[in-house]
Formats: C-alpha cells, sequence, structure tokens
C-alpha cells in the first residue's frame, strides 16, 4: 500500500459515489416521468430530465469528497491494527523519520496480514438496493409509457373506429372558414376560424386547411354516408375545400399521408344552415270573414289591409281576387291579380299592405260575391318561398235577398237540421188553401188552415229548441213558457218594427230560460263551460249541445218570429196574410243556410262508365268456397325501430353492452341522421356513440340512451294477461264446486 | 417509575394491537347501533331520523316495480312536513330526459298526496331508472323499474259480415304481436279465414270444440255471429268460459231474430246480455254518436257511434267504458271462472283517425287483458311482498315463492347485479303454511342498486331495485312509525324484537381509531425509550 494506491482507492471510491448518486437520480427521474407521461409524454420527458440533473445535482453537492486522506482517516477509523498510522502511506518515503519508516514497515506488515478483500474498498452490495431502485422504477415508466399507448379494445361486435396509435404523432389541423352568404341577401363575406358554423342556407363556404405534419391528401366525410369531400391540395400541407350549404352537415376530417396512412380525426365539427322561412302574412282588414253588402248599400270601395313580415325581406305581396257572377248552374268565376304597395309599420317590423277594392271596377253587381286572399313572396332566390293568407269573401246581396241584422257570418261549429222543405211545403199548402178557398166549405177552410197553423208551430217548435223553446205551452213545467209566449204576443206589432219585435221576442225568450249567473261579473278567469255557454244551449245532454254564435241566434230568432206571426194568422184562419211571414221565415232560412257556402269551380274530370253488367254481383255461390283464407294482414317492419330497441336493451342497467356490427351500423347512421337534423340534441349522443368503445361514464351514457330512446316510436300498450286472482288455492276451490255441482242429482 | 411506565406502554400497545387484529376479523355492520336498543312498540326517546322537519318529504311511495312494453309508470305516494297551503313540485324524470310534474299542497295535517303518471312508454326490455325529485332538492329518489314483454293473448275473432271496426282491430293486433285467427262470414254459410303472420289458418276450420277453444284467451265475436253458432258449439263455448276462464266479447249490434234463437233458450247461455231500447232516442235510430269515459275517468276526445240501446250489467259486473251520462257501454261479469263482455261501441276505430292511437290501444289492451283468461295458476315465480313499495339497504325484504303443490322447494339464489365481484347469496325458502304451494324467505340487501333472485338450477327469476340506505329517509321513517303503531296497538307483549333496521357501524369505526391511536403513542414511546437507553450505553 503506497500513497498511489490509497488515490486509486480514492478514485474508485468517487466512482462508486457517482454511480450510485446517478443511479437515485435516474431513479427518481425515471418515477417522475412516469407519474407525468399521463398527462403529457413531453412534459414527463422534460420533467424526467430536470428531475435527474436537480437530484444528482443535490446529491453530488452532499457527498463528501473523497480523497487519498479522506481513505486513510477511514482505515485508521475502521482498522485498529493500522495503529492510526494509514497516513504514513501519504508521505514520501524521503520525508520519513526513521522511527516513521519502522512504523511504515509495520503498517505493511499488518496490511498484509488483513484478510482480503481488504478494507476501505466500496461495498460491492451497496449498489443493489440503487439497481434494484433503477430498475423498478424503469419498469413503473415502461407501464406508464405503454398504458397511455396501448389501443384500446374495442367490444366484439362494433364496428371499427380508426384510431389514431399513440406510437404515431396525431396530426393537426387548422382551418379558417370564408362564409359568402347568398347575393340576395346583400351581407358580406366572413371569416370563421375553427371548423363549426352557423351559416345562411345557401351560403358558399371556403374551407381552408393546414396540417401539421403536412399531409399529401385531407378530405371531409359524414362517416357511413355517401357525402364525402376530397379538398383541392394547394401544397405544403394546406388544402382548400368548397362547397355551397343548402342543410346542416355534420363531419369529419380524414388526413392522408404520403406512406399510404389514413386517419381520421375523431372530433365531429357541425355546418348549421339557418333557413330563410317564408314570410307571414295577417289579415287586418276586413276582420270578419265574410262581409255582407246590402243590395241597397251604395258600395263604393271596400278597404283591404293585410301585415306582412319576413326574416330577411319580402319581396312582393299580391291580391287574387275571385269575382263569382251568377248562380246555381250558371255560376261564373274570373281572377283577377293586383300587386299591393307596402309601408313599413312603425313601431314593428311588419310592412303594412293597404288597397281598396273598387267593386264596380271589378265587375260585381248585386248579387256576385268576391273571394279575396293574399299572397307573399320574400327574396329568396332561386326558389322564392311563397305563403298565403285564408280567403275573405265579399257578398253584394241582391235585391230579393234580405239582409239579416245582424249579419249572419260563418261560425266554427254548429248544425242546422235541413227542415227547408217544410216551410216550403207550409207555403205551397197555404198557397192552395187559397187557390181552393172559393170551393170549400167554411168549416173545411178553417179545419185546413188551422192545421196549417199547428204544422207551422211543430216546425217553429223544432227550430225553436236551438233557442230553447223546448215545452208545449200545455206540457207540464211550460207555464212559464206559456208566459214568455204570450209576453211575445203582446209585442207582436205591425210591419215595421221587426227589429224591435224580434228584440223583444228574443229577450222574452231569453227571460224564462235562464242559464245561470253570468261570470263576466266575477272577477276569477272563465272556466271551460262559461266560455262556452256564451254559445252552447246545454240541457240534459251535453254532449247534445248545440254550438251557436249569436249572429246566428240573431237570425233564428228572426226566423221564430216570422214563424210565430204565421202561425198566428193561420190560426186565426187568415191565411192570406200568413203568406208574407211565411216567405220571410223561408227567407231567412235560405239565408242561413246559403251563409255559410263557398263556391268553386268544378275540378273536370270524367271517370269512365261502369260495366254493370260485368261487375253486378248475381248471388251465385256455386263458385265460393264454404271456407278460405283471406289475404293476410302483414306487420309493418322498421328495422330502425328494431335497432334501437336493441340498443336501448343492450344499454340498460347491469347488461353488457353487446351490439352486431349490423345493429350498430344501422343506428350509427340514424343517430347520424338525427344530428343532421337537430345537431343540439343528437350531436353530443353521435359523439358518445362512436366513443363508446374508449368506456363511457355515466352522464354520457345516460345521455346516449336518452337521444335513442327519444328516437323510437312511442310504443302502444298491447294486450296482456291478468294475474290469476285466486290462485291454486282458488282453482282448487272451484274445482271441488264444480265437481260436487256436478255429482247432484 | 420508568420501568412502571415503560411496562404501561407496553400494556397499552399490545392491548391495542389486539383490538385491532379482533377488529380486522369483524364485520362492523354488527356492532349495535344506539337506535336499535330499543324495541318496536316500546315507546322511544328518539325520534324516528327524518331529517330536518321543516323540510318537505315523501313519506310514502309506490310505484311499480315492472312494465310490460308501452305501459306507462304512475307513481303515487304523499309528501309530509309540508307547511299549510304552501305548494310542492313533484317531478318525474324517464329514461328519455322527459319529465312530468304536479303541484300538491299541504292540507291542514301538512301532508299532501299525489299520483303522478310518467307520458314515457317502456319501449324495450331491460332495467330502467325514473329520478323522482321533489321540488329543487328537497328530496329525490331514484326507482328502479324492470320492463318486460308481455306475455301476450291469442285471440279468437267470430265475425257475422266483413266489419271496418273488426278490421282496424286484426291491424293492431298484428302491429301488437298478438296471436289471432279470425272467421268471417262472407256471405250464406260462405266464411273467410285469416290469421296473423307467424300462425297460418286453418282454411277448413269451421267449427268450434272444446279443443280448438283450449287454444284461445279471448273470444271477440259479433252477436249475430253467436246466435248462427249451433248448439253443439255453443256448449263448448260456454263450457270453455265456465270450466276454462276462457274470455267473451260480445260486439256489434244485435243478432237479428234468427230461428235458431228463437227455437233454443241457450243463446242465453252463450250472451247473457240484456240490451233495451233507449229512452232517450228516436225508435227508429240504431246507433248515437256520443263521447266515451273509460273506466278510469278518461274521456276520449272524437264521439264514437254506439248503439242506441241502453246495457243492463248485471249484478257484480263491472264497467269498462261509458258516455258522458254514466249510461254503460262497455261492461263485464264473471261466469264461472271466465269472463264475459258486451260492447255497445260501433267504431272506436275512430280514435286511430283522429290521432288517438294511443288511448286506443290502452281501451282494447285494458278490455282484452280484464276479460281474457288470467295466467296459469300453476306457473312458477317470484313476488315481493308489498310489490310497489321501495326496499332500502338494510331492511328486509320477504320474498315469496310461489310453485307446484306436492314438489320439493327449490334452491335459491340473490346476486346484486351492480356490484362487481360479489357472492351470490344462497337463499332458504320456508313454506307458508296456509298455502301449501307457496314459500318465503327474508333477504336483507346489503348494496344499493338492482338484484336478482333466482330458484335453482335455471328457474324462475325476479329483479328488484334496492334503493341506499339514506333514500327517502321520510319514507323510511313513515314506515317505523307505522311498524311500532301496529304493534303497539294489537297488544302484543313488547319484548325486544329483532330491530328492523341493521346497525351502522359507526361504533366499531370510532373503536378503532381509539386503538389505532393508542398504539402508535404507546409504541412511540416505547421506541423512544430504547432509543435512548442504547446511545446511554454507547456513551457510557
Amino acid at each position: 500500500m503506497n500513497r498511489d494506491a490509497l488515490e486509486l482507492l480514492a478514485r474508485r471510491w468517487r466512482r462508486h459515489v457517482v454511480v450510485r448518486n446517478l443511479g437515485i437520480s435516474l431513479a427518481v427521474a425515471c418515477v417522475v416521468a412516469g407519474v407525468l407521461f399521463r398527462v403529457d409524454s413531453q412534459v414527463a420527458v422534460f420533467a424526467g430530465l430536470v428531475a435527474l440533473i436537480i437530484t444528482a445535482w443535490v446529491r453530488q453537492r452532499r457527498s463528501p469528497l473523497i480523497t487519498a486522506q479522506a481513505i486513510a482517516e477511514h482505515l485508521n477509523r475502521s482498522c485498529p491494527v493500522l495503529e492510526e498510522s494509514a497516513a504514513l502511506w501519504l508521505r514520501p518515503a524521503s520525508d520519513r523519520s526513521l522511527l516513521e519508516r519502522l512504523q511504515w514497515e509495520r503498517l505493511n506488515r499488518s496490511w498484509e496480514s488483513l484478510p482480503t478483500p481488504k478494507p476501505g474498498s466500496p461495498p460491492s452490495g451497496r449498489g443493489v438496493p440503487v439497481l434494484v431502485a433503477v430498475v423498478l422504477s424503469a419498469a413503473f415508466l415502461g407501464f406508464a409509457m405503454r398504458e397511455g399507448s396501448a389501443p384500446v379494445p374495442v367490444p366484439e361486435g362494433s364496428p371499427e373506429i380508426a384510431s389514431t396509435p399513440v406510437s404515431t404523432p396525431i396530426p393537426k389541423v387548422s382551418a379558417t372558414l370564408e362564409v359568402r352568404p347568398p347575393a340576395y341577401l346583400g351581407r358580406p363575406l366572413r371569416r370563421v376560424d375553427g371548423l363549426s358554423a352557423e351559416v345562411e342556407e345557401g351560403s358558399e363556404v371556403l374551407w381552408t386547411f393546414v396540417t401539421l405534419p403536412q399531409a399529401t391528401g385531407l378530405e371531409l366525410s359524414g362517416q357511413g354516408t355517401n357525402d364525402t369531400r376530397i379538398s383541392e391540395p394547394l401544397g405544403e400541407g394546406r388544402f382548400q375545400l368548397r362547397r355551397t350549404v343548402t342543410d346542416n352537415w355534420v363531419y369529419q376530417v380524414a388526413v392522408r399521408f404520403g406512406e399510404g396512412r389514413e386517419v381520421l380525426l375523431p372530433a365531429m365539427h357541425l355546418i348549421q344552415a339557418r333557413r330563410d322561412a317564408a314570410p307571414r302574412l295577417m289579415w287586418r282588414l276586413p276582420e270578419a270573414f265574410r262581409t255582407t253588402l246590402a243590395s241597397t248599400q251604395d258600395v263604393a270601395a271596400v278597404p283591404v289591409e293585410v301585415a306582412a313580415s319576413d326574416d330577411h325581406a319580402v319581396a312582393e305581396v299580391r291580391m287574387v281576387l275571385t269575382v263569382a257572377k251568377g248562380s246555381g248552374e250558371g255560376l261564373r268565376f274570373r281572377d283577377h291579380t293586383e300587386v299591393l304597395q307596402g309601408e313599413l309599420s312603425a313601431g314593428s317590423s311588419n310592412t303594412i299592405f293597404r288597397h281598396s277594392l273598387d267593386l264596380a271596377g271589378l265587375g260585381l253587381e248585386p248579387g256576385d260575391e268576391l273571394y279575396v286572399h293574399a299572397v307573399a313572396v320574400d327574396s329568396r332566390r332561386p326558389i322564392p318561398n311563397e305563403s298565403r293568407t285564408e280567403t275573405r269573401s265579399v257578398v253584394w246581396l241582391g235585391p230579393q235577398a234580405a239582409a239579416t241584422e245582424p249579419a249572419v257570418v260563418l261560425s266554427g261549429v254548429r248544425r242546422i237540421p235541413q227542415y227547408f222543405r217544410s216551410q216550403r211545403q207550409l207555403i205551397l199548402d197555404t198557397e192552395q188553401l187559397l187557390a181552393e178557398q172559393p170551393a170549400l166549405s167554411e168549416a173545411q177552410f178553417r179545419e185546413r188552415s188551422e192545421s196549417i197553423g199547428i204544422d207551422q208551430k211543430l216546425l217553429r217548435l223544432r227550430y225553436g229548441q236551438f233557442l230553447g223553446e223546448e215545452f208545449e205551452p200545455t206540457s207540464a213545467g211550460a207555464a212559464r213558457e206559456a208566459v214568455a209566449m204570450d209576453w211575445a204576443a203582446t209585442l207582436r206589432r205591425p210591419a215595421g218594427q221587426e227589429a224591435g219585435q224580434v228584440a223583444a221576442i228574443g229577450r222574452a225568450i231569453e227571460a224564462t230560460h235562464g242559464h245561470g249567473a253570468d261570470s263576466a261579473e266575477s272577477q276569477r278567469p272563465w272556466t271551460a263551460q262559461e266560455m262556452m255557454a256564451s254559445i252552447a244551449h246545454v240541457h240534459d245532454s251535453p254532449e247534445a249541445a248545440t254550438f251557436l254564435d249569436e249572429h246566428l241566434k240573431a237570425a233564428l230568432r228572426g226566423v221564430l218570429a216570422a214563424m210565430w206571426d204565421a202561425e198566428g194568422k193561420l190560426r186565426t184562419v187568415q191565411p192570406a196574410a200568413a203568406l208574407p211571414a211565411e216567405h220571410q221565415a223561408l227567407e231567412l232560412l235560405k239565408a242561413i243556410q246559403q251563409a255559410d257556402r263557398l263556391s268553386v269551380g268544378r275540378v273536370g274530370y270524367e271517370p269512365p262508365p261502369l260495366k254493370v253488367e260485368e261487375r253486378r254481383l248475381r248471388g251465385e255461390l256455386d263458385d265460393v268456397p264454404a271456407s278460405a283464407a283471406a289475404t293476410q294482414i302483414l306487420a309493418r317492419s322498421d328495422p330502425d325501430a328494431a335497432a334501437l330497441r336493441h340498443v336501448v336493451t343492450a344499454w340498460s342497467v347491469g347488461e353488457g353492452g353487446m351490439i352486431s356490427a349490423d345493429t350498430a351500423a344501422r343506428v350509427d347512421a340514424i343517430l347520424w341522421r338525427a344530428a343532421q337534423a337537430q345537431p343540439e340534441r343528437y350531436l353530443p349522443a353521435l359523439e358518445g356513440w362512436r366513443s363508446r368503445g374508449n368506456g363511457l361514464t355515466d352522464s354520457a351514457t345516460a345521455t346516449l340512451l336518452r337521444a335513442v330512446w327519444s328516437l323510437l316510436p312511442a310504443p302502444e300498450e298491447s294486450p296482456g294477461r291478468r294475474l290469476a286472482p285466486d290462485g291454486e288455492e282458488g282453482r282448487r276451490y272451484f274445482d271441488a264446486l264444480n265437481a260436487r255441482w256436478s255429482s247432484r242429482p | 417509575m420508568n420501568r412502571a411506565l415503560h411496562h404501561v406502554r407496553l400494556a397499552i400497545a399490545t392491548l391495542s394491537l389486539g383490538v385491532l387484529g379482533w377488529q380486522a376479523f369483524q364485520d362492523p355492520r354488527d356492532w349495535p347501533a344506539p337506535e336499535a336498543t330499543h324495541a318496536p312498540g316500546v315507546a322511544s326517546a328518539t325520534e324516528p331520523d327524518r331529517g330536518s322537519n321543516s323540510v318537505p318529504r315523501f313519506v310514502h311511495l309506490t310505484a311499480e316495480r315492472s312494465l310490460a312494453t308501452g305501459e306507462r309508470l304512475t307513481v303515487r305516494g304523499r309528501v309530509g312536513n309540508l307547511p299549510a297551503e304552501q305548494v310542492a313540485t313533484v317531478s318525474l324524470e324517464g329514461p328519455d330526459g322527459a319529465i312530468a310534474s304536479v303541484k300538491v299542497r299541504g292540507d291542514s295535517n301538512h301532508v299532501a298526496g299525489f299520483a303522478l303518471p310518467h307520458p314515457t312508454a317502456g319501449v324495450a326490455p331491460g332495467r330502467f331508472r325514473w329520478s323522482l325529485r321533489l321540488n329543487t332538492d328537497d328530496d329525490s329518489a331514484v326507482l328502479g323499474v324492470r320492463v318486460e314483454e308481455p306475455n301476450r293473448l291469442n285471440v279468437l275473432l267470430l265475425l257475422d259480415h266483413p266489419d271496418v271496426e273488426a278490421a282496424r282491430l286484426q291491424r293492431w293486433l298484428t302491429e301488437s304481436g298478438t296471436r289471432f285467427i279470425t272467421r268471417t262470414r262472407v256471405s250464406a254459410e260462405r266464411y273467410r279465414v285469416s290469421a296473423s303472420p307467424e300462425d297460418p289458418a286453418p282454411a277448413d276450420w269451421q267449427a268450434l270444440d272444446a279443443g280448438w277453444l283450449k287454444r284461445w284467451d279471448v273470444v271477440v265475436a259479433h252477436e249475430a255471429a253467436l246466435d248462427r253458432l249451433s248448439l253443439d258449439e255453443r256448449d263448448a263455448l260456454d263450457l270453455a268460459i265456465r270450466q276454462d276462464g276462457l274470455g267473451l266479447l260480445v260486439m256489434g249490434r244485435p243478432g237479428t231474430d234468427h230461428d235458431l234463437a228463437k227455437e233454443t233458450d241457450t243463446a242465453s247461455r252463450v250472451a247473457p246480455w240484456v240490451l233495451f231500447p233507449s229512452a232517450s232516442t228516436e225508435p227508429s235510430e240504431i246507433s248515437r254518436e256520443t263521447s266515451i269515459r273509460l273506466g278510469d275517468g278518461q274521456l276520449m276526445i272524437t264521439p264514437v257511434s254506439v248503439l242506441a240501446m241502453d246495457l243492463q250489467v248485471p249484478s257484480g259486473g263491472r264497467r269498462v267504458a261509458s258516455d258522458t251520462q254514466g249510461r254503460p257501454l262497455v261492461a263485464w261479469c264473471a261466469h264461472g271462472r271466465g269472463r264475459w263482455a258486451r260492447s255497445l261501441i260501433l267504431d272506436s276505430w275512430r280514435w286511430r283517425q283522429h290521432g288517438e292511437g294511443a288511448d286506443y290501444a290502452r281501451y282494447w289492451a285494458g278490455l282484452l287483458g280484464q276479460v281474457a283468461r288470467p295466467e296459469a295458476e300453476a306457473r312458477e315465480g317470484w313476488s315481493v311482498v308489498q310489490p310497489s313499495s321501495p326496499i332500502f339497504v338494510d331492511q328486509p325484504v320477504t320474498l315469496i315463492w310461489s310453485g307446484a303443490t306436492n314438489v320439493p322447494l327449490p334452491m335459491a339464489e340473490v346476486r346484486a347485479l351492480e356490484v362487481t365481484g360479489e357472492p351470490v347469496l344462497p337463499l332458504n325458502l320456508s313454506r307458508v303454511g296456509r298455502e301449501p304451494a307457496g314459500a318465503q324467505t327474508v333477504f336483507w340487501p346489503v348494496h344499493p342498486g338492482w338484484h336478482s333472485v333466482r330458484a335453482l338450477p335455471a328457474g324462475p327469476a325476479l329483479e328488484f331495485h334496492v334503493q341506499p340506505a339514506k333514500a327517502l329517509l321520510g319514507v323510511q321513517a313513515q314506515r317505523q312509525q307505522d311498524a311500532e303503531a301496529r304493534t303497539s296497538d294489537s297488544g302484543v307483549a313488547q319484548q325486544p324484537l329483532e330491530s328492523a333496521r341493521r346497525p351502522s357501524g359507526r361504533w366499531g369505526w370510532f373503536i378503532q381509531g381509539i386503538a389505532f391511536l393508542a398504539f402508535v403513542v404507546s409504541a412511540g414511546g416505547l421506541w423512544a425509550t430504547r432509543g435512548r437507553s442504547d446511545v446511554g450505553a454507547v456513551q457510557g
């Protein structure tokens, strides 16, 4: 042993410390990198390097400097046989004294007597724990890296979803959209960053893509559909695609690289088309569906007014006029169109279009009818949206027709039985009686006049039931009705005061036929029954209630008044005086009948004549079998619904979720179509469906299940068995009773 | 002193270690809980755990555990702790995301009842969850419902003439997957036979006999078609109804004065209904239009034609539908083991035409289901006592087994379907005294979620949903109160009974914590004492 040996030993120690520190640092770095690898691989590598450097630096700084002197001191401490003299090896021979040379020789002999391995060497076993730590940490890092890149197993039978292997860098695609709205909207070009946007229907969209790394091809596709768009390469990984959007479009980006590799990026993007809605039209004048003008009324013009609005612009509003002249089979129609000029309404987005109908200019005469409706067209191109109003009619009564006061209008629900022939028959009977009067005796004349009066009364009662006259004057409970009739009789006035007479009779009827408290005075909202009470006449059978509006009631009161008049005259043997009242009743009934009639042009179609001799059945059954199979009713098959039901069952709680490839493909297509139509509702479900192989959270599963469920048609109840009410015990009891009953003589 | 302290520390460390070790082998749920120290029925100073008394909660809840496809869930219950005149909202969200809600108002007892039907019908078999909520966050529960395919009927139709009503009925039966066969008289002694797609129609079939009728669960017939049956056919039909539980639904116009009907009095055995001319219609009118009100009170919007006759319902009969005046239009009554029904409705198909198809299906499904032959009594199966009430973790549920008589009870097992790795639990069935074919067992659920009980080796199974222990506290408290009230009212000697609720094990955890702390302190003290003695020896 000498100084050189000590120096060598010191170097060995220093190397040992460095290796151990490096090993520990490496272990720490592997652990740090493995933990961070789940976050990001690059971050993990960087953090690992930093941890390695820091740990190594710290450990090296804290490790003592091992020199030959330190080795000598260590040998002095650990080897008593060296007698604290190991420092003598460090001194050159020329510097030793005699005693030191003697001690040096003694020292060497002691050193030689020590068994091998000599003390002072680095412990060989100390490296094992460090090696184990390094191995374990490296294994941990390797496990973490493997977990991050291992392809997720796709359930058997599911359609394969192209995924990006971890070993291949995920291409990055950035894009900008240029949206050019349709020219008719007059809106400027705009740019949108990203791959999703909401655009106007008919807009031209220009995608500009930049791929990193540079790709050789790029296309946009709806997976599972044939709608694939290939972009135009611009070089250096840039691509361009132009498309006119007319409907919602959900798409994915597929990138192709030179070595034939294609990557379908999983993200789904939406181009939502905002449709140009049709214009909205609303009548302002005339307010009523039917405007009736009296024959003697001096009508210069009829004002009409419509309000139109549109989400972009109303291009034109036309008034379509149809004049109907003549009556019966001689009815003729003539159409006329006029373009209206509008002005913007203050305080609203509506445009008001006004016009004045010149009836004389249109060739209308008393007895003719005019049908009017408005048509609005918006500015959409190439095919504008069109909408129209309902038809309003203007009726100019002829001189023969009596205007009903107030004007009879169309009503929603009413029932008028066809009793016109009875009234007409009464008129004919009365006219015949008058014609035969000279040949009849006074008693016969009286009897026939009274019988016609009774018929008139019966007819009046049948019409009167619509207004509450349900009692015969002689029937039980009719005292009030009889009083009402007396009131009505006293209110009869000569002709010329018909309006007052009608109103008075009406009040008399209603006064004896109370319908309960008027809820109009109460503060609470009307119930449905109260709302209906104003137009309904309900007695003991609500389902047979008649629903009459006020105008029709007033018209019917006029009819009843005329019938009362006629009845009175007939029963007082004054048939000649009763005829005008009978005619008036008939005319009023005809006016009511004609009120809700619209004349339309006949559509010309003449079916071929039937061959009656060939088709007429003769009742011969010889060739007809006694029993034969009838046409079988086939159930309507709906494979889409069956697939969705299969998914609902497979994804219910506790089920494995196994779905066949065919079913999965069909459901994929269904969800795709639904996402196109309602992207807000079904696009998240489609994304969840596409990523179901990677495992879904509970909320994502619930979202997917809700979407699939909502696409199913609502099932109807099917007839099923009920549970037996009494069970086995009841059956035995029944059988015992039955056997006993049967055995009785 | 130090030696004594050392011995004390050693003893504490050893004892605490022993406690920890013993705890490791114990089920913490077996530790007594403070709320179980009194017996039910004994006045207890401890109030049932209702949570905050000022928060409205469900106190009673029933809902079907299983639905057939096409059926809808209806939840009924009561809400308690409702301040007077305060309105609470009960909402029910289905698996499709649709939400139905109803507002309830507390009465003088601060309780309000509700019945909340959900519009979503079961679309496919499986286990699904409906979420019930009271207001925004006062109380909530997840109701697990099993949707199954219905046990379908076999329907035989006997028609006297082609009929739109019957044709639409056949269409609906086809689309619902119901097996049927139809014989339609098209002319004198000429018939046409049609059947559901999966059942080829025997074209040569003409006569009814007992064997043929056994294949069907309900016969839907025109009254005129019944009049044309031979005596043997009528006897066979009558016997099938009385003895075998076959159902008979007669519809259409009354039979004409058929000679055969006059010659025998057996016609009344087949069609005992008495129809009177209606006093509210003209004698010449055969039919009238009216709106229909079903048995559950629902009013069908579209009026339909009905026979202008009054139907006299026999005693014991039950109405299925009536007009708005309450006059019966459809009713059934029992005849032996079977049922027969009469319908005066002539054109219920108008409901489908006017967009009331779901109500049309519900009407016919309900009518046929009530009249048809019930499920076979000998069918084995499971059921739950109180089939509509919630089941909770750590509360017993009695499972009933119905099987054949004179057959040994099967082995049974129950498993938690939503807990992976949970072993199946064998169940021991014990016979019920009054029902020789029945048996029961008590099961204590440990985990929330879906469970399945099955008869081995491959017998019928029943699935049911278990609520977590902390769910529906109001319902649980009300049950406890009701049980206490029943026990005290019955006058039974108040002996300590098994608690209705397993202890929660909180004391176990507390003891474990104390023992661990004691071990750490004592062992640490021992270690410190030992270290100092070693150093002293070296320095020494």
